[in-house]
């Protein structure tokens, strides 16, 4: 318990990241955001408090939202720190800084509980293709709530480090297969 | 008096109709499309310039070593395809991005030695890795790979006897080195011809018959046999030379 109490305080700026991707996903999709709270200590470490989405598309959108973004903004922090400190070496704060920001957000990525059940809520809500709809997004579903769950076993940390430490080599090594 | 068919706008308490959706907060349509408009607290707008400017300053100075690791992969991915020249080239330029590195130096100093030794300039490739066995620490095979290049160097200009035997020792010990075996028939071949030394024939024998098995080259191996045939058929022929001094 108090191990992640620890990591969430050393990775806090990722909980920021998270709520403002659920912001700008409602932003984009003209859903209204009534109220946020970007960072608090408590059991959810933060809320956005929306009106309810047009459709089940914008439901999904909301709520995994800070999956891409979260995933996106790691990716882009990590590239100019990633490979000069762990393959070259080179030691500074503002390279540590920028990671230490990389890997915050990349540990926040997952979809909490609660977004994955507006998921379903939104799936499973009377209306038409009510069934259809339960069996299109329940293996979205089940995939987000097993990722949900490795989170015990510290998978959304390993995530973090691994978006933040390969994926800047992966797309470098692209590159380096499209020059050579 | 309030309308019991209206509710409260919850954020400036005016009379609205009740919300439709179960889940609908009551909001007038002015209030909601403030919300809508709302922006994101400046503080979070100012937080994420500062770390924007923070990764774009660092950008810049650290892209040589972004673009030496590209450069370190394309070298790889060159070798893999064969072409040593290419991956030469992409090496030699991530060595000059970030000079010093070790792991960078070693690609292109082995990457060189490679080229000269495919181009049997065994001195040069001994020359591009020797730096590497002496700041490597202990590493005996590199150590072993740079003894092989000396002994191939030697090898080319008209070895002396010493030196082959020399590299027959090496031979001995290590039996995997091909390239090591074909250079010293090569040199038999050609002192044999020349002086017709028995001591060359009976040496070359055992090496020429071991090349053509190891071979996958079948015009290398036709030339072998002939090789194989005349210093048999000059063996024993009844006038054959007798051993002269080396």
């Amino acid at each position: 318990m108090i191990w992640g109490w620890l990591i969430i305080a050393a990775t806090f700026p990722g909980v920021i990241v998270h709520e403002a991707a659920h912001v700008i996903a409602c932003r984009l999709l003209g859903v209204t955001v009534y109220e946020v709270r970007f960072l608090q200590i408590d059991r959810n470490l933060g809320y956005v408090l929306h009106a309810p989405a047009p459709n089940l598309f914008s439901t999904l959108l909301i709520a995994t939202g800070p999956l891409v973004i979260n995933s996106l903004i790691c990716l882009a922090l990590a590239m100019p720190a990633s490979i000069p400190r762990d393959i070259f070496g080179a030691t500074g704060w503002g390279t540590g800084l920028i990671l230490w920001l990389a890997v915050s957000c990349g540990v926040h990525a997952f979809p909490s509980r609660a977004d994955i059940a507006a998921i379903w809520e939104h799936a499973s809500s009377a209306g038409r293709f009510r069934r259809i709809r339960q069996i299109l997004i329940w293996p979205l579903a089940t995939t987000l709530s097993g990722l949900n769950l490795l989170t015990i076993l510290w998978f959304d940390i390993i995530f973090g480090i691994v978006v933040a430490a390969f994926g800047p080599r992966w797309i470098l090594k692209g590159i380096a297969h499209l020059i050579a | 008096m309030s309308d019991a068919a209206t509710v409260p706008c919850l954020s400036c308490d005016t009379d609205i109709p009740p919300p439709t959706g179960a889940a609908e907060v009551p909001l007038c349509e002015a209030c909601r499309q403030k919300l809508q408009r709302q922006s994101l607290p400046p503080w979070l707008w100012i937080l994420s310039a500062a770390v924007v400017l923070a990764a774009a300053t660092l950008l810049p100075a650290n892209y040589h070593y972004l673009s030496a690791y590209v450069r370190y992969q394309a070298a790889e991915i060159a070798q893999n395809d064969g072409r040593l020249h290419d991956a030469h080239a992409w090496a030699e330029s991530a060595v000059s991005l970030v000079p010093g590195d070790m792991t960078l130096e070693i690609r292109e100093r082995m990457l060189r030695s490679q080229i000269a030794t495919r181009d049997r300039r065994y001195a040069d490739a001994a020359e591009a890795i020797a730096p590497l066995v002496d700041s490597a620490g202990d590493l005996p095979e590199l150590r072993e790979h740079l003894l092989q290049l000396r002994l191939l160097a030697s090898l080319i200009d008209d070895p002396d006897r010493e030196t082959l035997e020399r590299a027959h020792r090496f031979l001995d010990a290590h039996e995997h080195q091909a390239l090591l075996r074909q250079e010293l028939l090569t040199a038999h071949v050609r002192r044999w011809r020349a002086t017709g030394n028995t001591w060359d024939a009976r040496k070359l024998l055992p090496l020429a018959r071991k090349v053509a098995r190891e071979t996958s080259d079948p015009e290398f191996a036709r030339l072998i046999g002939e090789v194989l045939s005349e210093v048999e058929t000059a063996l024993e022929s009844p006038g054959r030379p007798t051993e002269a001094s080396p």
